[in-house]
């Protein structure tokens, strides 16, 4: 008997991270893809290692139902693109929708709203993280920082920092970090080769 | 007679047999009467190696933990999957080795036990970190106490069973009130390690239950913002303590019944407590059992406990354990006085302030028939724990009171040397009893 748990433990003990690892790479080959736009801030997860706390930019969205909903409860809410990829959101509701692509959020009352309008409510995002080496990720949220300061003095010539995320049934995974069109990687590699070719030029 | 004494008889038997003290047939009546053959002559690990291996066995699995958190870029997202199940199987190939084909040593699974604790958490992190999902933490502690706890029972590595414990009681403390029951399926490990007497092992894994339990209780029922009767919920859960620790803790020694002695500390504590007028004011001003509409899971948990309170009563009262009944008056005298003050309040304030002295007036003398009751059956089982117990009442009781109310200092400072006296002088003089 004690055999028979054991083993069964053990094989839900590499079930269960399996099964999570099914899921992500799922939503990463299948998803359909959106941008969001960001702006990170450096912190360290014990557990997981050096991350970029992605703060996105704050959507609000409209909610119909009569079902009272708590702050930081969890619900869906249908989207759609824009002409540029980016993530619009409509609604939310308290059960999955039927129809259309939809997220799993997190409801954040509607501190903030002001007017007449009190049927709209701000949401937040899961993925919120973007785990990266040690050294990169302060060279990262250091050149979002860079191109925040930027948009500051000139509009024009800033690069929009946005994560390419995987939405599929209401999971959403992020698949990379881009500033403008390059990926954060290729970004750091292109800054880093005009910094030494600058160092030779001197 | 105790294991370790059978252990060094059954050691000392071939020297005894050499040394023709004893005859052979006689050594094998003695094996049989004692059971000697049940016990491994291997030689018990001493705790200093048990704490070192598990140690040991920590910092193994925490730096495998800082080397996968460093996350290496440059390995591709296959790969680090594969990387994040690694330890993971390594620690359940530990863990099975320990127990098949033939169970090994204390610190193999110790060691196991710890390394299994870590990889499971470490697989499930190293998997968030390859998918930057920041995941549900509640969500997470929760599949990493679940898929450990079948593990407590089958390797019974005490070290395991320790820090999972701790991950319960922080689970009950910052989440909701359900993650009580995590903690109470570790009970029955206690209980089972309780039964089978193992001293220190079973007092370390008593107390820190005990410990994380009531930590829980504080947290969840009495520092919340949550308006239910603390004190009702307080004197329920010490008395299902008090209650269950005495049907499970068969032990006389003090350190060896944590259950026990926190319920008791606890229902005496309040006891002296509840005799002062503001006191018992303020605790029954908040007589609400259930808010059901929104505490949904804390108004459930405090209604179990009540009920499993009256059980303990109902059974004590059955097996006829009078003696062990007489503590827990204090909740059924709570819950008579507080609804009748509860009832008055409403009414005039003359009727109120009656009723409350009245109250409170029943509770002191409540308090002093449970302390004479303990000194008493203290003198007549010669137990030390009970007599201290009722004498540290009757004199935080008059401490308590002479602080309170307008005393003289001359004549608090008699009143104190008179109680250090009697205290003094009746442990000397049971203690002379005793040895007598």
């Amino acid at each position: 008997m004690k055999k028979i748990i054991l083993s069964f433990v053990i094989i839900m003990q590499i079930i269960v991270p399996a099964f999570l690892v099914y899921k992500y790479e799922n939503t990463l080959k299948h998803g359909e893809v959106y941008r969001f736009n960001v702006s990170p801030i450096d912190p360290y997860d014990p557990f997981r290692g050096r991350y970029v706390y992605l703060d996105f930019e704050l959507v609000t969205v409209q909610y119909n139902g009569e079902k009272d909903i708590k702050y930081g409860q969890f619900v869906y809410a249908n989207l759609d693109k824009d002409e540029n990829g980016h993530a619009v959101f409509n609604e939310i509701f308290t059960e999955k929708p039927k129809v259309g692509n939809y997220l799993k959020v997190k409801f954040l009352g509607n501190y903030g709203i002001f007017g007449e309008d009190d049927t709209r409510y701000n949401i937040g995002f899961i993925f919120d993280r973007y785990y990266s080496q040690e050294s990169k990720a302060l060279k990262i949220e250091n050149a979002v920082s860079d191109n925040r300061g930027q948009r500051g003095v000139d509009n024009e010539s800033a690069e929009t920092v946005s994560a390419r995320v995987r939405i599929k049934d209401g999971l959403g995974v992020i698949e990379e970090l881009y500033i403008g069109e390059l990926t954060i990687h290729e970004y750091l590699a292109q800054k880093e080769s005009l910094n030494t070719t600058q160092d030779h030029t001197k | 007679m105790s294991k370790k004494h059978i252990k060094w008889l059954k050691d000392e038997l071939p020297k005894l047999i050499e040394k023709q003290v004893l005859s052979t047939e006689n050594a094998e009546k003695l094996q049989q009467h004692y059971a000697m053959n049940d016990i491994s002559s291997e030689q018990p690990l001493s705790l200093f190696t048990i704490i070192l291996a598990t140690i040991g066995g920590l910092l193994i699995g925490g730096g495998v933990i800082l080397i996968f958190a460093y996350n290496w870029d440059n390995i591709d997202r296959p790969m680090r999957t594969v990387l994040a199940f690694t330890p993971l199987i390594i620690a359940q190939a530990l863990t099975v080795t320990g127990l098949y084909p033939r169970r090994r040593g204390t610190a193999w699974r110790e060691v196991s036990g710890v390394l299994l604790f870590c990889a499971v958490a470490a697989s499930i992190s190293i998997i968030g970190q390859t998918y930057h999902i920041s995941g549900d933490f509640q969500g997470f502690i929760t599949w990493w106490f679940l898929l450990l706890l079948p593990i407590v029972y089958i390797i019974r590595a005490h070290l395991m069973t320790m820090l999972l414990i701790i991950l319960a009681g922080f689970a009950a403390i910052n989440f909701t009130a359900i993650y009580l029951l995590f903690l109470l399926t570790l009970l029955p490990y206690y209980i089972q390690e309780s039964n089978k007497n193992h001293g220190l092992k079973s007092a370390q894994t008593g107390w820190l239950w005990v410990s994380a339990f009531l930590v829980t209780v504080l947290f969840q029922f009495i520092f919340s913002s949550y308006q239910i009767d603390s004190t009702l919920t307080l004197l329920s859960i010490s008395t299902c303590l008090y209650l269950t620790g005495s049907i499970i803790e068969k032990s006389n020694a003090f350190w060896k019944r944590p259950m026990t002695i926190s319920g008791a500390i606890i229902l005496g504590g309040y006891l002296i407590l509840l005799s002062f007028n503001d006191v018992l004011r303020s605790s029954t001003q908040v007589i609400n059992l259930f808010i059901l509409e929104t505490y949904e899971e804390k108004a459930i948990a405090q209604l179990s406990f009540l009920l499993l309170s009256f059980v303990l009563l109902a059974y004590h009262t059955y097996v006829r354990n009078f003696k062990l009944l007489v503590l827990p008056c204090v909740l059924i005298l709570y819950i008579l006085i507080g609804y009748v003050i509860a009832y008055t309040s409403s009414s005039t304030d003359f009727e109120n302030t009656v009723a409350l002295t009245i109250g409170s007036l029943l509770i002191t003398l409540l308090t002093l028939i449970i302390s004479g009751w303990y000194i008493f059956l203290g003198i007549k089982e010669g137990s030390a724990s009970k007599l201290n117990y009722g004498l540290i009442m009757i004199v935080s009781l008059v401490m308590f009171k002479f602080f309170i109310d307008d005393f003289s200092l001359i004549t608090r400072g008699i009143a104190f040397i008179v109680l250090g006296s009697a205290l003094i002088s009746i442990n000397v003089w049971h203690n002379r009893r005793s040895a007598s």
